[in-house]
């Protein structure tokens, strides 16, 4: 499949790359180095199986919806996109830049903080320069529609009784997957990568994405895992409280007022769960039953 | 013998039970612990490095389940699969028959292939250099020159050989004996006797018979670029160690002399 990669390398006057493999939505990434080069000019991706291929194609539209910012969100661009027999694969711009720090502790310390700074500010950036859907309606119900059929029937109902509270709340562009590998930052730029959740939703979800798996730790078995899920979105840790200022703040810059926070974490937890966790993640299934059987306390209390 | 070699009898049952039961069935009876391995398509990853269209022939050997043949066969129209032992071309036979991918198994040992010269655009070797060195008579050195130059016989102009080995001096491995493995100035060295020209040099992170991760060695600034994705957070201080030697390795060379396998691209000179 490298040969569709290396046709275009060579349309585009390059001569001689060095090409990195890694393992990546079924199919394969490629970081392609010009020589001598520490970063990747490019990143190719190669999707087998029709689940992967159409987040591909996901990936590759929210790029292209993204493009009129790419340079102020440090966003890639598609360079290139082909249908291959057996699979799809594009090319878009590298990122520069190293990852984020996971598995941080929620009790703070400055690079958890400077990380939460990081995160606000781009999330800023982000939800003032992509416009929201066009029907806020729509893209809530949307979103509830997807949920995982695994998700605690509380939790659904709930979500999809808070709805008619959301009616003038903008669903706003969500990466959906917006976690510490995959915002790259180096002197003076923060670049965001992997689109293919990309999608139209609640304000506070990338937010909440990003505080639970900064502290997130992978050794952990289903129920530790669910501790930390827990004490960072209902507990009293630093971390939380970070979480919570920073929610209200996205609120206000929306003109929403507070008390929509919990509606908007309940439809934030339901698309998460959905997307990609449960399939993912056994913590969050114990999380999600948890929260379900403790009548779905305030989120992000902080206290 | 390595993990995935069963006995000769074992793969007559497997051929027997495979026309009855399928093949994936009759590995996963009559080797279980393997079958994982043996049954991985993506022990054939490596090929999506290669800059080779769909309509190009590929030659594998020393690929006795052929899960490697069968996963060229998925992307390129014409594979041929070379194994000496019939039991074992026939069960690779049977495997590609039902998985419907384009095989041709060929029953031969590789250094007397009765195929015609230049008409391959890859050759795929898998460990071959180590088992040719102790399968046939005479010096290990000079038998993988015999095994290299006829590798070189059969690709076409443009092609090129994969070759899946072993590092002498890799770390965690290293070998007080054992002329059949080499370093990597040794195995370029015997590329360059061979006449081949161009070689380019990874490493596969997690081993070569799962070659998903494959690291340029000879791009310091790629390998350090991979140490700052790769997570170690889990592994406590140690991952924190860890990080900071393969970064030391990674700008100093040493990644690419120690990397205890390498998976080489070797264009026909």
């Amino acid at each position: 499949m490298f040969h569709l990669a290396a046709d275009y390398l060579r349309s585009a006057g390059w001569r001689d790359w060095d090409v990195l493999q890694l393992p990546g939505g079924d199919g394969v990434v490629w970081w392609i180095f010009r020589r001598g080069q520490e970063i990747p000019a490019i990143v190719g991706k190669f999707r087998r199986h029709p689940a992967a291929i159409a987040a591909g194609r996901r990936e590759c539209a929210a790029l292209e919806l993204l493009s009129p910012f790419a340079k102020q969100l440090g966003v890639p661009s598609v360079l290139f996109r082909t249908d291959a027999s057996g699979g799809f694969v594009y090319l878009q711009s590298g990122a520069p830049g190293k990852p984020l720090r996971n598995e941080l502790s929620p009790s703070g310390g400055k690079l958890l903080l400077a990380q939460m700074d990081i995160a606000e500010d781009w999330l800023e950036k982000f939800q003032t320069l992509a416009p929201p859907a066009e029907d806020s309606g729509v893209a809530f119900r949307r979103v509830l529609a997807g949920a995982s059929t695994e998700l605690p029937e509380a939790l659904l109902s709930a979500a999809y009784a808070a709805l008619p509270g959301l009616a003038a709340v903008p669903a706003v562009a969500v990466h959906g997957d917006f976690w510490a590998n995959n915002v790259l930052t180096s002197p003076g730029s923060v670049s965001v990568v992997d689109w293919d959740t990309f999608h139209y939703g609640s304000p506070v979800e990338d937010l909440v994405t990003f505080a639970v798996a900064t502290a997130y730790r992978w050794g952990f078995d289903a129920a530790q895992g669910a501790d930390v899920i827990w004490n960072v979105l209902l507990g009293s840790s630093p971390l939380t409280v970070r979480t919570r200022a920073a929610a209200l703040r996205i609120l206000a810059r929306w003109n929403l007022s507070p008390d929509l926070l919990a509606p908007l974490f309940l439809v934030a937890l339901v698309s998460r769960l959905g997307r990609t966790e449960l399939d993912d993640n056994p913590a969050w299934h114990v999380f999600a039953a948890r929260y379900a059987g403790a009548g779905l306390p305030l989120p992000l209390a902080g206290c | 013998m390595t993990a995935q070699e069963a006995s000769l009898d074992e793969v007559r049952r497997a051929n027997r039970l495979a026309r009855e039961i399928g093949w994936r069935a009759a590995v996963e009876r009559i080797v279980p612990g393997d079958a994982g391995l043996i049954c991985d398509p993506c022990r054939a990853d490596f090929q999506y490095v290669w800059d080779l269209p769909r309509d190009s022939s590929i030659l594998s050997a020393g690929d006795d389940w052929g899960a490697v043949a069968t996963a060229l066969g998925r992307n390129f129209s014409r594979v041929t699969a070379v194994e000496s032992a019939f039991e074992r071309a026939r069960f690779i036979d049977i495997r590609a028959r039902e998985m419907g991918t384009p095989v041709e198994v060929v029953c031969a040992e590789l250094l007397h292939l009765p195929l015609a010269r230049r008409q391959f655009d890859a050759v795929v070797l898998n460990g071959g250099l180590d088992w040719s060195a102790l399968a046939a008579r005479g010096g290990p050195r000079e038998i993988q020159l015999r095994l290299l130059r006829s590798v070189r016989d059969l690709l076409k102009p443009s092609g090129f050989a994969c070759l899946s080995v072993d590092n002498r001096l890799g770390w965690g491995r290293m070998r007080a004996v054992g002329g059949f493995k080499l370093s990597l100035a040794g195995y370029r060295k015997l590329f360059h006797k061979a006449g081949y020209g161009a070689v380019r040099a990874f490493h596969p992170w997690d081993g070569y018979r799962r070659p998903s991760v494959l690291l340029p060695l000879d791009h310091a600034g790629a390998l350090a670029h991979y140490v700052e994705f790769k997570d170690f957070a889990r592994s406590g201080w140690r991952g924190w160690i860890k990080r900071l030697a393969l970064r030391a390795a990674a700008r100093t060379g040493l990644w690419a002399g120690l990397a205890p396998e390498f998976i080489f691209l070797l264009e026909n000179g």
